[in-house]
């Protein structure tokens, strides 16, 4: 017969284990969440620097986060995560999510100034589709094609084409074959390609299809098109809900970032680009001026120091209309960006920088 | 009696749990201690070679940087520099270069050889090579001189002291 | 009597059964509240590690030719400001550079000789990196060694 001593040792036994059970299950729970968020955390403190390192080095890497939709979006300057926000001050960073990202750094270099920025990528096909055959149209194509990364020794690949018709489809270069024979091989070719056929065809197998046309009009149904008004400087018309929203680039990083972005880093890039262009010019001013009182380089540099500071003066006009989204300023200002990077080129090759 | 000795098993059973939690408390705290940055070491030890190389030494012609210096050592040993020939010099520069900029608790050690699949001698530069050379935790950075139509391979270590 | 002996045992090691349950919960919590620390000590780190490397690299003051960088125009060090590098880099940092010959501060006086710049140094403590650089002397062409510290305050 059970003693009543057996059937205290039950009910503790029952109630000790329900108790130890229940605890461990709560733990448990909260545990794991807590495990989870630390090797999210983990990946985007590794991702961050990662970024750091392709931005002083220059060295392109790969970064996977080996977990799908980690980032969820990106308003720059902060990527918002299931985590948490990562912030990635002070490096301009483009980034459209993805698990497996290209780390690469651009360079936008005109002598005197170098702004440098980092593209987080993933896997990438992008379409040309020139609507006339013209010198401004390659150079912008050249232009936007300088600011994609180079894929050539990476396991993931940014692949480029022209055209998407029939016989007037040519496509899976990288960057550089693109830039040193492919596009040289297309001017020669005096194409005339039409718009396409199947365009929701290329957009829906993921191609980013840039028309570029310097008649936007002609133009139904393109998601992106790109109209040069000379060899340096456009608009891009971006399809939206109503319509078409119009922005103007000054060089190939704007369109490179509405492509891979949207307006807001369009409008980020434009920011750092404009902040750190008055800082280069800021430390410029200075350094010439430091230039011009030393006795040995004052003779042989007076004039050409002079030249350059005027010049370098009336850019900072034109760049304070530019940043401020004035259009008829944007060619002045594309102008002056090129007059400043000869006279520096001048000032370089006769020793007096 | 028997009773008795279970309850002080249950007790004893008891502080050897708590025992081997701790233990596995400790050996985690210990394993999660971080070893001495390897990337800034690296780092570290890739600018100061970069630098020494680079730099001038005042004495112009073949050995106006410290690079040609050492690359006169070693293909022109008796070229005169200054009131020097390139080998001596080299032997007398490198301990006042290096040793004005490396870290004060850090060794180094720096050898010249020829590039890889050439017969050649070595040169060697540094007080305590022996020591640095034999120790596991180092940091190294390699450089190529070309010179004189030949590449000379530059191998620099550092270890803490 | 020996009953409640039993009963008395009983309880006791239960309440000790508990009592571990209960350490082992803090000890979790404790090591992974020490985990998230180290993580922010990593971060703080990498912080102060990113920003030597920029300063190192920067082609705000790097002589255009040097594709390694560590390669520091002595004009450049004098026309950028502290107020310039925190446009650039942020803030609460700060940088130094001495040539390894013992030289003043440089000032638009004393250039070019002179041998060390400094920016937006301040009181207090520091996460600190070192690093050997070049000094390009513009008015020379000549190249001189360099120490570079670059901290990052706490």
């Amino acid at each position: 017969m059970i003693s009543a001593f057996d059937v205290f040792k039950i009910i503790m036994g029952i109630i000790i284990s329900v108790f130890i059970l229940f605890l461990i299950l709560r733990f448990a729970g909260s545990y794991t969440e807590i495990g989870e968020s630390s090797r999210y955390a983990s990946v985007m403190i590794n991702f961050k620097k990662a970024v750091g390192d392709v931005y002083t080095t220059g060295i392109t890497s790969v970064f996977e986060t080996k977990e799908s939709k980690l980032i969820l979006s990106y308003k720059p300057p902060r990527i918002e995560t299931k985590v948490a926000f990562v912030d990635v001050e002070p490096i301009p960073l483009l980034l459209s999510p993805g698990e497996k990202l290209d780390l690469s750094r651009g360079e936008y270099d005109v002598s005197w100034w170098k702004f440098y920025f980092v593209e987080a990528l993933p896997e990438t096909n992008i379409l040309f589709i020139p609507l006339e055959n013209d010198e401004k149209i390659f150079s912008i194509i050249s232009n936007i094609t300088y600011f994609l990364p180079s894929t050539e020794n990476l396991n993931i690949k940014m692949k480029i084409g022209i055209g998407c018709n029939g016989s007037d489809y040519w496509f899976g270069w990288e960057r550089q074959k693109f830039l040193t024979y492919v596009l040289p091989y297309m001017k020669t070719l005096d194409l005339k390609l039409n718009m396409c056929e199947n365009l929701d065809y290329f957009e829906s197998k993921g191609f980013k299809v840039l028309v570029i046309t310097e008649d936007e009009t002609k133009v139904l149904n393109a998601s992106f098109i790109v109209k040069p008004v000379d060899e340096n400087m456009g608009y891009v018309f971006v399809k939206g809900e109503e319509g078409y929203d119009k922005f103007f680039y000054k060089n190939g990083i704007d369109i490179v970032a509405l492509l891979v972005g949207d307006k807001e880093l369009y409008d980020y890039i434009n920011q750092k680009f404009f902040a750190e262009m008055e800082v280069a010019m800021d430390i410029m001013t200075r350094e010439i001026n430091t230039l011009s009182n030393e006795p040995s380089l004052r003779n042989k540099c007076e004039k050409k120091y002079s030249e350059f500071l005027s010049a370098l003066d009336n850019l900072k006009l034109l760049k304070a209309d530019a940043e401020m989204g004035k259009e008829k300023s944007i060619g002045d200002f594309t102008y002056q960006m090129k007059e400043v990077k000869k006279l520096y080129e001048e000032l370089s090759a006769w020793g007096c920088v | 009696m028997k009773r008795r000795l279970k309850g002080q098993t249950s007790m004893i059973l008891i502080v050897l749990v708590i025992i081997i939690f701790m233990a596995i408390g400790i050996f985690l705290l210990i394993s999660s201690i971080k070893p001495v940055n390897e990337d800034y070491y690296n780092l570290y030890a890739h600018n100061l070679l970069l630098t020494v190389l680079r730099t001038h030494t005042g004495y112009g012609g073949e050995c106006e940087t410290y690079a040609s210096t050492l690359a006169c050592a070693y293909m022109k040993p008796y070229r005169g520099c200054g009131t020097s020939e390139c080998r001596n010099l080299s032997y007398e520069i490198t301990p006042y270069l290096i040793e004005k900029i490396i870290k004060p608790n850090l060794d180094y050690c720096l050898v010249i050889e020829p590039e890889e699949g050439m017969q050649g001698e070595k040169l060697v530069y540094g007080p305590r090579c022996d020591v640095v050379l034999n120790k596991r935790a180092k940091w190294t950075a390699n450089e190529k001189i070309l010179q004189y139509g030949a590449n000379l391979n530059i191998k620099f270590f550092i270890s803490e002291g | 009597m020996k009953g409640q002996v039993h009963l008395m045992e009983y309880v006791l090691l239960s309440f000790f059964v508990l009592l571990i349950i209960v350490m082992l919960t803090f000890f979790l919590t404790g090591w992974q509240m020490s985990s998230i620390g180290s993580e922010k000590t990593r971060v703080i780190y990498n912080k102060a590690e990113f920003l030597m490397r920029a300063f190192a690299n920067s082609p705000y003051i790097n002589r255009n030719t040097y594709k390694e960088g560590s390669m520091f125009e002595d004009v450049k060090l004098l026309s950028i400001t502290c107020e310039n590098l925190q446009k650039l880099y942020g803030t609460d940092w700060y940088a130094e550079i001495e040539t390894i010959e013992a030289s003043e501060s440089c000032t638009e006086e004393n250039f070019p000789l002179c041998g060390k710049w400094s920016y937006c140094k301040k009181e207090g403590e520091s996460i600190t990196f070192e690093l050997p650089v070049n000094i390009y002397r513009v008015v020379t062409g000549k190249v001189e060694p360099a120490i570079l510290k670059v901290g990052l305050y706490r």
